[in-house]
């Protein structure tokens, strides 16, 4: 994992030449306990709307037909139009981690802007339905 | 060097031994630098004194209904009766028990037991103590609102339908309080994967992290299921669509289930770190290793993954059926295997150990007598028909308190006395803190065995009022809980008196193995001078046998 003489360094942010916090050893320690944590932030995540799946779910089976009756009222268009939105402004946001990695600063602002843009969209599509 | 020779003092720590110059406590003074700080000792100093705060409000809620409970008939009105222990539940298991020992020992231990500067996030460390503040300053408005009725189960339809309380508000605190415990896991279980210490292996941990590790795991899981199913209570309530209602198609039992299921692990999120402070109190005091320190070890992990498979045992007389009853009813009895093996473990380990009774030890020892008392009810209570007649009884209500005062606060108790003179730099008076631990033990006992009595009796919980029959035992459950409360304060005066007046501690008093003891007390700011190397097990003691 590390190595004791990275460790041993009295100067914590002069080894790599990259930025990182105070109190981590190294970059990748940084970074690696970051995604990590980023993970586990899903896993809440997951855990808590899976909560409300379940919900869902059992009224679902139980009461099927009306179920059934509202899904017709679904505006099919509206509803497609939105998904696009959404993965769309997932995919503008991933890309702009990925310019922030490559420390393209205009690109990351860019893609940042559009992110939003789609977000408003998304949240007029939903106000109209 | 050895484990051994890092361990014994030096010639100049027995001769007289005095506060470091510089450490994490007088580093700085301004107010910013505490309500700022992203030190995780201060944090956990930040905690326990809003968690000490949350305790006495609580348990002042506790002394009235106990006052009240003293005579058949009482003094006090149904409504104000109910709002009382909802207050006493809601303040006691989501504003001290849940955080007591993780935010507050946890944050203060777990990077310097790990040989790190920090936990591996900071700011969200300061951020959920914000939340937690947050949180209870709604329970705060909430008291001064005129109180909430629903008991701290929320159970629908009395929190949907029938209560015009400060539901919504209380929701709203206990939901942002919830979001405080996910970020102090999810800290937790980063800091332990990513910043440990050259040489500290998983199995040189000491069993202290890994029983947080799996209090943690259970954090980040479960806690957002609760936060849930308060959120649907809080959209019933406010925009009336039936989740919960029958009448409106919905179905009360469903809540029972979102709830159990993160609050049977709850009951394990309180009782797992305790196991942890009690693994170190008996390794220090009968200087030996614990008894098969993996299975201890893994014994955590069970129970936190077993502790997400039981929440049925909650709802065997609410229709659930038979076969549901069945599966839970063994699933529970399951989760008593993991708990025993680490009562054997501990006992194993003061057998043939040196063992001194320091209070420490007293509070552990009393752990574990009364967790092993609590678990073996736990046993009565998980089995389909005994629960039948014990439901909803005050066999019950005496059952928790077994876990949850009996062990959690026993074993925080303790952990905090142990650790005193690490956070602070000084001893705490070592006579009065004995009496205090036996005080503590006494006035439990007398409190809550009278209640398995009553339980059994017929007495139910959360009633008011009670036939003449009951009242000698009510009485003696009264007069425990008036020592109980007195022997709380106790602590606190004489901790704070040794602030000022406490001998200076040394770095390692207790002559422990750690890399706690291996720091000054206190600390400085980034816990070490220079990166430990650990090259040695947990609790090397000499002699002990390593395998």
């Amino acid at each position: 994992m590390h190595t004791p003489e990275a460790l041993s360094t009295d100067d914590p942010h002069g080894h790599t030449g990259l930025e990182f916090a105070h109190h981590f050893d190294d970059w990748q320690q940084e970074y690696q306990s970051k995604s990590l944590g980023m993970w586990l932030f899903l896993v809440t995540e997951v855990m808590f709307f899976g909560g409300m799946f379940l919900v869902y779910m059992v009224y679902r089976y139980q009461f099927t037909p009306a179920f059934d009756a509202s899904s017709r009222l679904l505006n099919l268009w509206a509803g497609a139009i939105n998904t696009v939105v959404l993965l769309a402004s997932s995919f503008t946001v991933a890309l702009a981690v990925h310019a922030a990695h490559l420390g393209n600063r205009k690109m990351l602002v860019r893609l940042l802007a559009a992110t939003l843009l789609l977000g408003v969209v998304f949240l007029g599509i939903k106000a109209y339905e | 060097m050895s484990a051994e020779d890092k361990n014994q003092p030096t010639a100049a720590q027995l001769a007289a031994p005095s506060l470091p110059k510089k450490h994490y406590l007088n580093s700085r003074y301004s107010p910013g630098s505490w309500l700022l700080t992203k030190d995780h000792k201060r944090i956990g100093l930040l905690y326990l004194m809003s968690i000490t705060f949350f305790f006495f409000i609580g348990g002042a809620a506790a002394v009235l209904f106990r006052l009240e409970l003293m005579t058949p008939q009482g003094e006090l009105q149904p409504d104000t009766y109910n709002k009382l222990f909802t207050l006493h539940g809601i303040t006691m298991v989501f504003f001290f028990l849940i955080p007591a020992i993780p935010a507050v020992l946890g944050n203060f231990l777990i990077p310097i037991m790990i040989g790190a500067r920090d936990l591996a996030f900071p700011r969200l460390n300061l951020l959920s103590w914000y939340l937690y503040m947050v949180g209870g300053a709604f329970t705060i408005y909430v008291m001064l609102a005129g109180g909430v009725d629903t008991g701290w189960t929320f159970y629908t339809p009395y929190s949907s339908t029938y209560s015009n309380t400060y539901v919504m508000a209380t929701a709203v605190g206990i939901f942002i309080t919830g979001f405080s415990s996910i970020l102090t896991g999810l800290n937790i279980l980063v800091t332990v994967h990513k910043m440990r210490a050259p040489g500290m292996t998983w199995f040189r941990l000491p069993l202290f992290v890994w029983s947080n590790y799996a209090t943690s795991l259970i954090m980040v899981l479960g806690t957002p299921v609760v936060a849930i199913a308060i959120l649907l209570v809080a959209i019933e309530r406010g925009f009336g669509i039936g989740i919960f209602d029958p009448r409106l198609g919905g179905d009360p039992i469903l809540f029972q289930h979102l709830f159990w299921f993160y609050s049977h692990p709850a009951v394990y999120i309180m009782v797992l770190p305790a196991m942890g402070v009690v693994s170190e109190l008996v390794a220090t005091f009968s200087r030996n290793r614990v008894f098969g320190y993996r299975f201890v070890a893994f014994a955590s992990v069970a129970i936190a993954v077993l502790s997400f498979l039981v929440w049925g045992h909650h709802m065997f007389v609410s229709g659930q059926s038979i076969y549901e009853g069945m599966v839970f009813s063994f699933l529970s009895f399951l989760i008593a295997i993991p708990s025993a093996i680490k009562v054997f473990n501990w006992t194993a380990t003061l057998y043939k150990g040196t063992v001194t009774f320091d209070t420490p030890l007293l509070y552990a020892a009393g752990f574990i007598g009364l967790f092993t008392v609590g678990g073996m009810t736990g046993l009565f209570l998980s089995a389909l028909a005994v629960d039948v007649h014990v439901h909803d009884t005050y066999f019950i209500v005496a059952h928790f308190h077994y876990i949850m005062v009996g062990g959690t606060v026993m074993a925080y108790l303790g952990g905090i006395h142990y650790w005193w003179p690490k956070m602070t730099g000084r001893m705490y008076p070592e006579l009065w803190a004995r009496i205090s631990a036996v005080l503590v033990f006494v006035g439990f006992n007398l409190t809550f065995f009278p209640q398995f009595i009553l339980g059994y009796l017929g007495m139910p919980r959360r009633y008011h009022v009670y036939p003449d029959g009951f009242q000698v035992l009510n009485v003696m459950s009264s007069a425990g809980a008036s020592i109980l409360g007195f022997a709380y304060l106790f602590p606190m005066c004489y901790l704070l008196w040794s602030l000022k007046y406490g001998k200076p501690a040394g770095d390692n008093p207790w002559n422990a193995i750690g890399l706690e003891w291996q720091t000054t007390s206190p600390p400085p700011t980034e816990n070490f001078t220079k990166t430990p190397i650990v090259d040695y097990e947990a609790y090397a003691y000499p002699g002990s046998i390593i395998h």
